[in-house]
Order: structure tokens, then sequence, then C-alpha cells
């Protein structure tokens, strides 16, 4: 055989492993729902944050743990037990879509370990102050 | 309608930035269009050198005039304009102005155009005959880029976006009723702009964005030389020119890839230099690329075997730069990225361009008359369904709301892989009529081209890996056309991943997933690419030796063997770090190879040895990344916190419980939290670290640990940890109170503080509607102590009286119960009291009880009271405790008895969370950068240096 040809078959199964790595690597996405059905498997769920729940972080008990509650796309909303090494996450508050990572445990809470979060941007925000520029007068 | 005077309004800026806009615009049209009618009269008669040189100087007029007037807007603070409302701020200091220049979309895609037009102006002096072709590519690129600030309207489409707009003037405030005031410039909102997001107001945003973008303009002239060549029927000339700006381009895409890296981890506190973040990757992909091509130039100009593979990863290169552009900027990423720019609207016209240069680049590869007809039609042919289909889109029909993809609903999609497609089976038809051939003959194995062909398809590799991880997203879009395929598919098949790829939602790992993601893949391609940079140098072209190589090789061997084996010892790696270590030992090896080979093989000859000494920067730089992430650890451990669990507590936790004014052990240091104050939108935390003084305890001596009593059995100096001394050593032996009053007797530690060493003052950084944190580190040779704030009060919420909001639980009896940070309540029980007090109404119900308040030092009792009517609507009657400051109140409810607590600002101690950690050999790192760049520019001024002489050659003969 060819050097060519070995090289080439290398290649390509590389090129395979790497496009099976990036797509089978990847958590699914679900719902709360599917998260309860997945049998102890790490979840991805999309969602945004649930306003009429409060938000608990108390830094002296757990400075890694931050509860709030997630509306998913269905419009079930569930407790959530973030536990996160950089404390609670910067603008959760403001967030307008959340993405979590993690499973449910037995004490019927949403474990994440991971999160992400859409925050409105700074044009948002320009759009709307210069909306109402008259009346901040 | 009558035209409104407004007042005020400095109207004159903007039309001259207008009129240059349009000036870099027209001039580099006509610069492209000159410098292509120069390249056909194929230098006889040459009558358009002379008026496209001008046309692309008038360009460059325009450019820099753009920037002028942009610049003046925002020194002179005119919020008339958007740009500069929206980047600028009556607070910034004025060194910031550059950085608020490029900021914004606009701001970076100047900042790009100029350096095009330096670099443009540079090629117009040195690239001698090849001067029409490439300075028709560049003039041809920059049209595309001049177009991107025109802010024209065609219809609905956006064509550019233009940053000499005024605010009353932008599409989103147009019909706003203030623009009709004439006055509307004294409406407070325009007293002051947006100003730059306090995060970038740091001196890497003044030197990161122009690096990067000198790197990401570089990638232009060895495409351009490309071109060129194929343009011009030589397909191998170009390739000798265009190395020392390929290598130029590596170093300075390097360098400011690293400053990014750099301005992470110095300022923003994301944890280390490299994140995989999405913009992060977006510009190392085209210097994989980059790299990968510059080294199959070099292979190219001995011996041309792997032509193809030069012309397409130097095409690939910048046409990368404009993808990550794309993914950047036109918003396809969303949310997966912490500082990707939100969609501005120009998704549409960065998609154009990016599969134009696709199209010219593929369609050039071919010289095959018939092929490139093919080709060029069925291009044009896509394009214009493409067109039709927007036109004629019904607008309605269209999907909205939460998830769709950018161009869902349309067939731009379907399209763009119908085009992706055609273009590679033509890239693999040019492949085999005109450039197979030229492979006849098979690389020896032993040979420096073989190795080097295969260092450049790893990178490759690397990079195409890192391209696809990174844009997943991007893939949803390509996957939603045939989501009815993929259902019938997993039907048929039952495999879990057809369903998947049938509901395209995959999305780019987070965080933490993130690195695995990278890691699985990167880090054995790092492993086969450094073994390559370690035999590459030693292999002579053609063909070599083995037994030669191999005993040239075997000393750097055997070295990169015993350090690596040395290292295993001194530092610990985790067991399923296996790769890792085999990655570090192939870094090694490259590191002595190269070494060596620069001072046995090449005496050390300084012209010569670049390479060598860039190779051995490039291992140094990686083998500080990976020793100072793997073997970071945290220095902060929490002290103080629940009492209950303390016992447990002497696991490694990662951030640490500290009061102001207190000093407490922190790793090999003392730290006192010496002060907090707020300065502007920063809150600071002074904490001096202080020296670790040694501690002896005698025989006899008692010692309080966690509430506990302890006698020591010895004298002994203590050690770090007070378990080991007591239950590993003996050195202690716990005994009751009854024997040693607690009070008397002190706190266990572990050393005494002694001299200040240093300062740190890890900042909290208040932006609008986010708090950053702004670690502060300390730099030594051999680590670096990096540590930033996790937690801090900001402000306390008192009311009139100066107490804090009440909290409240349910209370158990006889349990201590936490109040605050450092007190705990016990209350054993309530009884009913018969004979009320006069002070209370005779018909209510009383029960009573003692509670004992406690901080560990000093005891508080008081009686506390529920109080209830005869039909059990409770009463409150809150006490006060005078030495914990707090008011208490208890009432009966349904699930018990309810504890309030509302605890006075004078008894709240200020506390920090502190976090701290160690990043051993991290300057390696840094060392490393700097020893590439110095190795890259020595290897530049050889090229520069051949490729003069043979000119001179040539002159001669």
């Amino acid at each position: 055989m060819k050097k060519t040809n070995i090289v080439l078959l290398v290649l390509i199964a590389v090129v395979s492993a790497i496009l099976i790595s990036v797509y089978v690597g990847t958590v699914p996405s679900t719902t709360f729902e599917g998260a309860k059905s997945a049998d102890g498997k790490n979840v991805r769920i999309t969602g945004t944050l649930d306003k009429t729940q409060p938000i608990e972080y108390d830094p002296l008990a757990n400075a890694n743990l931050t509860k709030f509650h997630v509306v998913d796309s269905t419009g079930h909303s569930e407790k959530v037990y973030l536990t996160y090494e950089k404390g609670k996450p910067d603008g959760l508050e403001f967030s307008e879509k959340i993405t979590l990572l993690g499973k449910f445990e037995e004490d019927g809470a949403f474990h994440a370990n991971d999160i992400q979060m859409k925050c409105p941007s700074k044009y948002n925000d320009q759009k709307h102050s210069l909306e109402t520029a008259e009346k901040q007068q | 309608m009558n035209e409104i005077q407004y007042i005020n309004e400095n109207a004159l800026p903007g039309m001259l930035g207008n009129f240059f806009v349009v000036l870099s615009f027209a001039s580099a049209i006509f610069a492209t269009i000159a410098y292509i009618m120069s390249a056909r009269s194929k230098g006889i008669d040459d009558v358009w050198k002379k008026p496209a040189r001008i046309g692309f100087y008038l360009h460059g007029v325009g450019v820099i005039g753009v920037i002028g007037t942009l610049l003046y807007m925002l020194v002179n603070h005119m919020y008339e304009y958007k740009y500069v409302w929206e980047h600028l701020n009556n607070e910034m200091p004025l060194q910031y102005v550059f950085s608020c220049m490029w900021e914004g979309q606009e701001g970076s895609f100047l900042l790009w155009t100029f350096w095009h037009v330096i670099l443009g102006f540079l090629l117009i002096r040195w690239s001698r005959d090849w001067e029409p072709w490439v300075m028709a590519v560049v003039a041809g690129v920059e049209v595309f880029l001049a177009s991107m600030l025109l802010g024209v309207y065609f219809g609905d489409f956006q064509f550019g976006s233009n940053p000499f707009i005024l605010n009353r003037e932008a599409a989103v405030n147009v019909g706003l009723p203030w623009t009709q005031n004439a006055n509307y410039l004294s409406l407070p909102v325009f007293s002051n702009g947006r100003g730059l997001n306090p995060l970038l107001q740091n001196y890497w945003m003044t030197i990161h964005p122009p690096t990067l973008f000198l790197g990401f303009a570089s990638t232009l002239i060895p495409f351009a030389y490309a071109i060129a060549g194929l343009w011009r029927g030589d397909r191998s000339g170009w390739v000798k020119p265009a190395i020392p700006w390929a290598f130029f381009g590596v170093m300075i895409l390097g360098t400011g890839i690293l400053m990014g890296g750099a301005w992470a981890y110095e300022a923003l506190g994301f944890g280390g230099f490299w994140a995989w973040d999405p913009v992060e990757n977006a510009s190392l992909v085209p210097w994989l690329t980059f790299v990968a091509s510059a080294h199959l130039l070099v292979i190219n100009q001995r011996k041309q075997t792997s032509l193809f593979s030069a012309l397409v990863l130097t095409l690939s290169t910048f046409i990368l730069v404009l993808y990550s552009t794309f993914l950047t900027r036109s918003g396809v990423l969303g949310d997966s990225s912490v500082h990707s720019f939100v969609e501005s609207g120009i998704l549409a016209q960065l998609l154009v361009y990016l599969l134009f240069f696709t199209a010219l680049s593929t369609f050039l590869l071919s010289s095959n008359k018939k092929l490139r007809l093919i080709y060029g039609g069925v291009s044009v042919l896509l394009f214009i369904i493409a067109i039709l289909n927007l036109a004629t889109l019904d607008k309605a029909s269209l999907p909205t709301g939460e998830g769709v993809l950018p161009g869902e609903g349309t067939i731009v999609p379907t399209l763009t892989l119908i085009f992706v497609v055609v273009s590679l089976v033509f890239m693999y038809l040019a492949y085999r009529k005109e450039y197979k051939a030229n492979v006849e003959q098979e690389e020896a194995l032993w040979s420096r081209e073989f190795w080097m062909f295969i260092g450049a398809l790893v990178l490759t590799l690397s990079a195409v890996h890192v391209t696809v991880q990174t844009s997943v997203n991007v893939g949803n879009i390509f996957l939603a056309p045939f989501s009815e395929t993929w259902k019938s598919l997993h039907q048929s098949t039952g495999l879990d991943i057809f369903k998947r790829m049938a509901e395209h939602n995959f999305s780019a790992p987070a965080e933490k997933e993130r690195f695995d993601a990278y890691h699985r893949i990167q880090i054995p391609l790092a492993f086969i690419l450094f073994l390559i940079v370690a035999i590459g140098q030693f292999l002579k072209y053609r063909t070599t030796p083995f037994s030669e190589f191999a005993r040239k090789i075997g000393l750097s061997l055997l070295l990169a063997f015993i350090t690596t084996i040395l290292l295993g010892f001194v530092v610990e790696f985790d067991s399923n770090a296996g790769p890792l270590y085999a990655l570090v030992f192939a870094t090694f090896w490259a590191l002595f190879a190269n070494f060596d080979y620069a001072i046995r093989v090449l005496k050390g000859r300084v012209d010569v040895i670049g390479a060598s000494v860039a190779h051995v920067g490039f291992a140094m730089l990686i083998i500080g990344a990976v020793i100072s992430t793997s073997q970071s650890f945290f220095i902060s451990e929490n002290k103080i916190g629940n009492v209950t669990e303390l016992s447990k507590d002497f696991s490694n936790s990662e951030d640490m419980l500290i009061y102001k004014g207190d000093t407490m052990v922190m790793g090999e240091y003392f730290v006192h939290f010496k002060d907090k104050y707020r300065s502007g939108n920063r809150l600071y935390c002074t904490i001096d670290y202080l020296k670790k003084e040694p501690i002896s305890y005698n025989e006899g001596e008692y010692v309080v640990v966690q509430g506990s009593l302890f006698r020591s059995l010895k004298s002994h100096t203590a050690s770090d940890s007070f378990l080991r001394d007591w239950a590993q050593d003996s050195l202690w032996k716990e005994v009751t109170p009854a024997e040693y009053d607690m009070d008397e007797a002190p706190e266990w530690k572990p050393g005494k503080p002694g001299e200040k060493l240093f300062t740190l003052e890890p900042t909290l950084l208040f932006a609008k509607d986010q708090t950053s944190r702004e670690p502060s580190i300390r730099h030594s040779l051999s680590k670096d102590l990096y540590t930033y704030i996790k937690y801090t009060d900001t402000e306390m919420k008192t009311d009139s009286s100066g107490y804090l909001e009440p909290k409240s639980g349910v209370i158990p009896f006889g349990q201590p119960v936490r109040l605050s940070e450092t007190v705990t309540i016990s209350l054993d029980t309530l009884r009913r009291v018969d004979s009320l007090p006069a002070n209370l109404p005779q018909n209510v119900v009383l029960k009573s009880g003692t509670a004992i308040l406690t901080d560990g030092q000093s005891t508080e009792r008081m009686v506390l009271a529920t109080v209830a009517t005869l039909d059990g609507t409770p009463l409150v009657f809150p006490v006060e405790s005078e030495k914990f400051k707090m008011l208490l109140s208890l009432k009966e409810t349904s699930e018990g008895v309810e504890l309030t607590m509302q605890q006075h600002s004078s008894g709240v101690k200020d506390m920090l969370i502190l976090s701290a950690e160690i990043f051993p050999q991290i300057n390696v790192l840094w060392l490393g950068c700097l020893v590439m760049v110095i190795g890259t520019t020595m290897a530049i001024r050889h090229r520069i240096r051949l490729a003069k002489g043979k000119q001179k050659q040539n002159a001669d003969s």
C-alpha cells in the first residue's frame, strides 16, 4: 500500500472520530419531564428564570450553592440547586435565557453543575432607554 | 413638513465622516479595477499602475480620515452620534478613547481595514513585479470591508453599518417623539453616553485588539499572493515572496491570541488564560491553519510535492478569518459565548462575502476552462436562486419566536450546503487533473517534507475539530432542512443520534464540559504534533539514512525521558491524566531536540537557528500551559463555618470566609483582611499577606479546636494540619472542659503571623447590570498567586433604626441554630406561664423559655416567649440581645415555633469570601511566547535575506 493511501485512511478515521466525538459527546437537550426519565444521566435544559420564586443564596452556609426556579420550554417550573464554583452566577436575575447542565437527584430538585446564561445586551437596553428619553426629563 | 433646525447638533463631523466613508469605498473600487487592468497589460505599456496606486493611496486617505473623524467625535463627546453615545461616557479617562473606537462592530472593521491599508502600502513598495496582481486582491478585499461601513438600505436590506449615524436617525429610534424635538440634545439622556463596558476598561483592551487585527490582516498577504499566482498561471512563483509574510502573520496573530489569554487571566477573572471560548477559538483556528500553510510553503520552496495542500491551506486561512468574523459578529453563536457580539444585522452581508471568497479561491484552483465554466455557472446560478427565493418569500410564512434558526424557512441553508459540496467536488477534480501528476514519486519515509506534511495535517485536523466543535450551533442550521430524512433514518435504524439530528438542537459545550470536549481530541493531536516537531529538523529533505538520524536524535530523547520521569515524581498527575503526561513528554522532547539541533548541528549560528528557537518557544509555551493548569490548586480553605460539620470539614474547599480586621492562616501565608472600600465603580478588598512563622507548643499546653479542648502531650512545632498532629502523630489529647478553663485556652494555629510580605487588592467591578470580579495576582518566578473576591456584601439594607431585614425560621428545641455567621442560639423548651405579667393583656396565652446565645467566646441568656390570644392569633414582642445586637421574637405557627431575628448593622462584621489559587510555572508559558516571537523574527530575517540574495543573483546574471 502506498504511503499516501495510508495517510488518507488515517485521516478519514480521525475526521470521523472527531465528528462522532463532537456530536455524540454533547449532552442531549431536553425538558424537565425528559430529565426525570433520563435515568440519572446528565442532560441539558434550557429555560428562563422563574421570577415568582426567590433566588436563595447563602454564602455562609455554602458559597457554591445557589437555589432558584427555572421554567422550561413547556412552561414547567422546577427547583434547581446549582453548585457552581464561582458562587452565584453574575447577572442571574437579569438573564433572558438559562441553560443548565445536570440531573434530578433523589431530593426531587434538579441538581445543576454548570450554567450558561443569555443576558440582555447593551443594545436592547439602549433602545429601551431612548424610547422613554422624554419621560426621563 | 418643515425641516427641523436641531439645536447644538454638530452636523459637520458626520458629513465629513460620510465623505471619507464614500471616498474609501469608491477609491477601493477604482484601485481594484485599475490594478486588474494593470495586471492584464502584463507589464507591457502599463498605463494603469500609476492611477491604481493613486486610487489605493486615496483609499488610505479615506480610511484614515474615517478614523480621524471618529476619534475627533469621541474626544469631543458628541453624543448626538450613535457610535459615540453607545461607547463613550463622561467619566471615562481619555486613554480609553481608542478602546471605545474598536469596541463596536464598525470600529473593529475599521481597525481591520486600517491594517490592510498599511500592509497594502508596504506591498506597493516591496512586491515588485507581483504588485498588480497582489494589490488587485488587496484592493478587492478592501471594497468589501469598506462597504461594511456604508450603512445604505436597499429595501429592508441593510448594506453595512455606518459609524456616523445620528441617534435620531438610527433605525431603532426613527419615529420616536423626541426625534421631532428640536432641542432633543438637552434631554438628560444625551448629556452622557452609555460608556464602555467596565470590563473592557483596561490596558489590554488598548493593545490586544490592534495586535489581533494586525494578525488577521496579515493573513491577507499570503492569500493575495496565492490568488495572484493562480491568476497569473505561475503556480509556484508566489511561494517565495509569501513565506516571510506568512511567518510574520503567524507571529503577530499568535501574539495577539496570547494577549487575549493574558487579558482573560489578568483582568477578566476567568480563572485561567484559555477557556475555549468561541471568540478565542475563532482566532485560534486561522492561526493553526496559518502555521500549517506557512510550513507547507517552506517545503514547497524545496520540492513541489504539496503545492495543492499549500494552496488550499493558504487560501482557507484567510477564508477562516472571514468565517470567524462571521461567527463572532453575526450572532449565529447566540448564547454560547460570554463576549460574542449580538446580532448586528450583517449576517447576510458577511455570508455573501464569505461565500464569494470561497468561490473565487476554488474557481482559480483549476486552470481548466471547461471546469471553471461549470463551477462558475453553478455558483452564480445558486446565488440567483437564493436571491429570487429571498425576494419572493412571503415574510409572514417564516417561523418566528424562540429557537428559530437563522435562515430557517428559506432555502438558503440548503443552497449553501449544495455550494459547499459542489466546491469540494470541484477541488477534487482540479486536484486529480492538475496537481496529482506532480506527486508521482513517493516521498521517502524518513524525509523532512513527509513529516512536515504530516505535521501540517495534524494542525489542520486540530483546526477542523475546533471549528466543528465551536460551530455546533451553525451545524443545526444545515441539519434543519433535512429533519424528515433524519426522522425516517431514526425509525429505520433506531439510532439515537438520528433522533437528535432531527431535533437539530445540538449546542456547543457549556463551560465545564468544554475543557473535556476539546482536550479529548486536542491533547492527542498535540502529542503527535510535538513528536513531529522533535524529529522534524533532524530529518533531511528527500531522505535521511535512518542510522544517522537515530544517532542524532538519541540524546534529546534520553533527556526527555529522564525529565518526564523526574517530573512525575515531583508533581502529581491525576490517574486519568495519561494523555497529558504523554504530551508533557513530547513537548520536552521537542524542546530538547530543537535546542540540541540549534547547538550541535547549526553550531548556534544566529542567522539560521530561528526555526529551532521558535520551536523551543512553542514547546515551552505548551509545557507552561499544561503544568500551570493541571497543577493549579486552591490555598483558600474555609476555616469558619458550620460548627457541627467541622470535624468533616478538614477537606479541601476552595473559598475562605474572613472578617474585616481578622488575620487567618491561608496556605503558606497569614492573610489579614485590612480594609474594604469603594472608589468609583469599584469595590476593593485590601488583603495583607504575612509570613507564616512556625509556632511551638509545650507539653501540657491547652488549645481549643472547633470548640473542643485539647492538651499537648509533647513539646513540638505545629505542622500545617491539626488533624495530622492529633490523629496521626498523637501530639494532642482531647480533654473534658472540666480540666481547664476553655476561655483561657487559645485557638490552635499552625503558625504565627510574621512580617508583611505583600498586599493584594482583588476588586469587584460594577457595571450597569452586572458585577464582575477582577483578580489581583502576585507574580513570582515559579508561580502566580491568583486571588479574587468570591463574595462580599456590597451594601447593607437597613431600616430607619439601623436594623437589617428580618430572617425567620422554625426553631427546633434543644438544638443550636445559627443566627448569624458567628452566633448560635439554643432554646430547650417553652413552658406555659399562668401568672401573666402586668404589662400584658390578661386574656392571652404566654409560653416562655430561656434561650442561650453564644458566639463561642461569650454567652448571653435571655428569656423568650410566645404570646397568643385565646383564639390562637399570635402577638409578637421582640426582645433585644444587647451583646449580639439583634432583635429576637417568637411566634407559634402550625409548623412549630418560629423565630424571627433582626440583626443591627453595628453588630455585623464585614465579611469576605476569598478565593486564592496557585498557578505554578505559568511564567514558562509567557517566556515561551517571547522565545517563539524572537525565534520567528530570526527566521523571517533569514528568509528575507535569502529572498534578497536571490534577487541580487538574478540581477547580476
